[in-house]
């Protein structure tokens, strides 16, 4: 019976939420830095009467990151988007009789693929691109004959492809010599540089090509586009750092577009400005997903606590802690024996230490018994019944707490507000039972206990504040079932307590 | 320093864990507890079953009926005031007689009427009873304690506990209190636990603090040896609990009377584990014995003669 059910349950919990990662791709761990950045590329035009063609390169569809929410505007100006075999995407505004500027936008926000490390599985290489498809624009003739000699030059010490190629983007970078100031231009950009590598490269046969993008970091605002080049190694497409020319991974780079075309073609105007912007969303993967789920109408997609207003999100958060702190205080009692105070104090007590911080909540935890104590000892004294003694110490806590808030507060310690969260009667509580194992079973005891529930509580703090915890029962709250499963599995026990292997060790000697 | 898990098991070794799961909460159904948590409940079962106990005078069940503590008492001036619900003896009073100032105590403390009934009024709000809820006071015989160890026993009053399984007697102890345990037999404070082999009746060696001792460290009196008086009557009135409460696995404690005999003074539905110290074997290799051997239809002597002739030292 207990078997089955904890089979079922943790069958389904797993089941759940396998499907809910794998197929799904909900995130498995919380990330630190923002996971949804908002991108808008805006591009200007002047007036033009007779028309005008503006084309714009917006991100792949594929890789790293991926655009949701896509917006793409304009006043009165008809837009078709175009994709090409190497996953570049052109929007094509076109309109008659532009009279005043006219202003198309690019907008999407861009999630970071939390699976996808590597992105080679959506680039196709070289064998699978059309064959008229060119890797670096043509260029004349005697070009092309600088490119060689360029490349004769430089093969001469390089080893292999990969190291010809950083040798050959130092060397257009750093050269100060004809051939290379021809081949970059006047201009000696990122762009220019890439764009000379690549052709060069290509002039051998290599394939190479240049790509723009932009960083998604914690920048914000208007960002210069960067461009790198990427070369095919037979098995995927390594990028290389124009500045550097070393290898790179390029983790947080948003491709906009892969070529040496512009960013942006105007016909029939004149080209006013372009603005590319960056917006990180200060969110974290879980909102993020909440904004991916937009539009999606898959009930197991849908049926997350993300629609939660936002403050109920905080408490259901901390409520679904709870049972793991509980399963790591069944664990100290059932398996270790830690002596503890009543059932789920010291989880309560961790609770706690969740509103303040560790050390503080020791120290206000500390404060507050030794003070209670030295009343409850007093209010002993005076035999008292047991209901309005138990009252009596809580009126202490009470106004011991307002004391340590009005003191923490005036030394601008910060605490005052969660003071209040410290569980006012379960304090009581301890210490009652404090006190009446003191009195009956004497300090040494009480002191086990006492120490017993701060390790339980400390432990269960440290459990319930890991991050990926937290997070993966906030979106995967179907693992209560298997903490379920569990604690009932726990719940038979009948094994040894490691306490209780000190306590027989007499037993097992004489044998 | 420790134990390996796997020797403890092979020697039949009972924990925490498996007493609570196979025997607590497999054998003692839960609404026979307050049967035995409750020594009012208790008293009555014993006395259907034929089990001696000490004599209850009267129950104080509110605060109105402190007043007619004397009129409960009758004659007498001596007795015990015991918590119903109470555990490890707390809140226990033992009366010895009343002069000019007032009740004097057995500890020799001499209580005014009014601290008497104030003590009395503690004991109905709770305060000395396990959950803290409200709790009625018995006024009790005092027992006349035998002297039934000797020397041993010279800082209190010894009472002695057997576990029962399916009213079978499985493993006894004496617990011995001792200076250090301010004379309560509480092996939690230092009490001496003194097994007693089941088929003889003679003690066996003693721990204290979880540690073996051959000798008693305070007046260094030994331990092994002492023959416990009409032990097969101990035997058949600790067997014969198991009926009338319905609980499989059941700790009986005995205290002796000089005049009665043998007194059942409570029963506990949790007994504790340290039995198996005293008696260095374990409980559980114990208990399935019984449980592999043990029919409904066997009667109760059949049962303690199973024991008597199963049980020797180790």
């Amino acid at each position: 019976m207990l078997r089955l059910l904890c089979a079922i349950l943790i069958l389904v919990g797993f089941g759940l939420f396998g499907y809910r990662a794998i197929m799904l791709d909900f995130p498995l761990t919380p990330d630190e830095r923002s996971v949804l950045w908002s991108l808008e590329i805006q591009t200007q035009i002047a007036p033009a009467d007779d028309g005008a063609k503006v084309s714009v390169f917006i991100p792949p569809k594929e890789g790293r990151f991926r655009p949701m929410n896509e917006k793409l505007l304009s006043d009165r100006m008809s837009l078709t988007v175009r994709s090409g075999p190497d996953g570049n995407r052109k929007a094509l505004w076109s309109g008659g009789n532009i009279k005043q500027p006219a202003t198309v936008y690019y907008r999407a926000q861009f999630f970071h693929q939390p699976f996808h490390d590597t992105d080679k599985r959506y680039h196709k290489g070289p064998e699978d691109l059309p064959e008229n498809y060119r890797f670096a624009a043509e260029r004349s003739p005697e070009q092309q004959t600088l490119a060689k000699r360029l490349m004769s030059e430089t093969a001469r010490n390089a080893y292999d492809d990969d190291v010809l190629t950083s040798l050959l983007v130092d060397r257009l970078r750093t050269g100060q010599d004809t051939v290379t100031r021809q081949l970059v231009g006047k201009e000696d950009t990122d762009t220019a540089i890439a764009s000379a590598a690549a052709f060069v490269l290509s002039q051998n046969d290599t394939a190479a090509r240049v790509v723009h993008g932009i960083p998604l970091g914690d920048k914000q605002g208007t960002i210069p586009l960067t461009a790198w080049i990427e070369r095919w190694t037979g098995e995927e497409w390594q990028a290389y750092d124009v500045m550097t020319g070393d290898p790179v991974g390029h983790k947080d780079m948003l491709v906009l577009w892969r070529g040496d075309a512009p960013q942006v073609t105007v016909d029939g105007a004149s080209l006013r400005r372009i603005r590319t912007a960056v917006t990180p969303l200060d969110i974290g993967s879980v909102a993020a997903l909440a904004e991916r789920r937009a539009g999606t109408e898959n009930l197991l997609v849908m049926a997350t606590l993300l629609d939660l207003p936002i403050n109920t999100q905080l408490v259901v958060q901390m409520l679904l802690t709870i049972p793991i702190g509980v399963l790591v205080l069944v664990f100290m009692r059932q398996f270790i024996g830690v002596p503890t105070f009543g059932t789920f104090m010291p989880v309560l007590i961790a609770l706690a230490f969740n509103a303040t911080d560790l050390l503080t909540g020791l120290a206000i935890l500390g404060t507050i018994l030794l003070i209670g104590m030295s009343f409850r000892f007093f209010f002993s004294k005076l035999n008292l019944l047991l209901v309005p003694r138990l009252a009596a110490t809580l009126t202490v806590i009470v106004m011991v707490m307002i004391l340590v808030s009005v003191v923490a507060d005036s030394y601008s310690l910060g605490t005052g507000f969660s003071v209040t969260l410290f569980p006012i009667v379960i304090l009581t509580m301890t210490i009652e039972r404090l006190s009446v194992t003191w009195e009956e079973n004497g300090p040494e005891d009480a002191s086990k206990e006492f120490v017993g529930s701060i390790v339980v509580a400390v432990a269960a703090y440290f459990v319930m504040n890991l991050a990926l915890v937290r997070h993966l029962l906030f979106i995967y709250p179907e693992l209560l079932l298997v903490i379920l499963a569990i604690m009932l599995m726990m719940g038979r026990y009948s094994g040894f307590r490691l306490s209780e292997l000190r306590r027989f060790r007499d037993l097992s000697k004489e044998w | 320093m420790i134990a390996s898990p796997r020797k403890l098991a092979r020697r039949g070794i009972l924990g925490i864990n498996g007493r609570n799961t196979r025997y607590v909460a497999d054998g003692n159904p839960r609404r026979r507890m307050p049967l035995v948590n409750d020594k009012v409940k208790t008293k009555e079962l014993a006395r259907e079953a034929g089990v001696p106990v000490p004599e209850l005078y009267g129950v104080i069940e509110m605060q109105a009926q402190i007043k007619r503590l004397r009129h409960m008492l009758d004659e007498k001036r001596s007795f015990v005031i015991k918590p119903a619900c109470g555990a490890q003896g707390d809140g226990i009073m033992v009366v010895e007689g009343e002069n000019r100032k007032g009740w004097r105590l057995a500890s020799g403390r001499v209580l005014s009427d009014r601290a008497l009934r104030h003590h009395i009024s503690n004991v109905l709000s709770g305060m000395y009873s396990l959950n803290g809820l409200q709790d009625v006071a018995m006024l009790e015989e005092t027992v006349r304690f035998a002297d039934i160890f000797g020397g041993v026993a010279e800082a209190g009053v010894p009472d002695l506990r057997i576990i029962v399984y399916r009213g079978v007697p499985t493993m006894a102890m004496a617990r011995i209190p001792t200076r250090e345990s301010d004379g309560k037999a509480n092996l939690h404070k230092g009490g001496i636990g003194l097994g007693i082999d089941i088929s003889t009746g003679l003690t066996t060696l003693g721990v204290q603090y979880d540690r073996v001792i051959d000798d008693h460290p305070e007046s260094g009196a030994p331990l092994r040896g002492i023959q416990m008086p009409e032990w097969r009557a101990i035997l058949d009135m600790s067997a014969r609990c198991h009926g009338p409460t319905g609980l499989d696995y059941l700790g009986v404690d005995i205290v002796f009377d000089e005049m009665r005999g043998p007194l059942l003074l409570e029963l506990n539905a949790r007994p504790g584990l340290a039995v198996q110290l005293a008696n260095c074997d374990g409980l559980d290799r114990r208990l399935l014995l019984i449980a592999d051997w043990v029919r409904p239809e066997h009667t109760q002597d059949e049962r303690v003669d199973f024991a008597l002739h199963s049980f020797g030292p180790p």
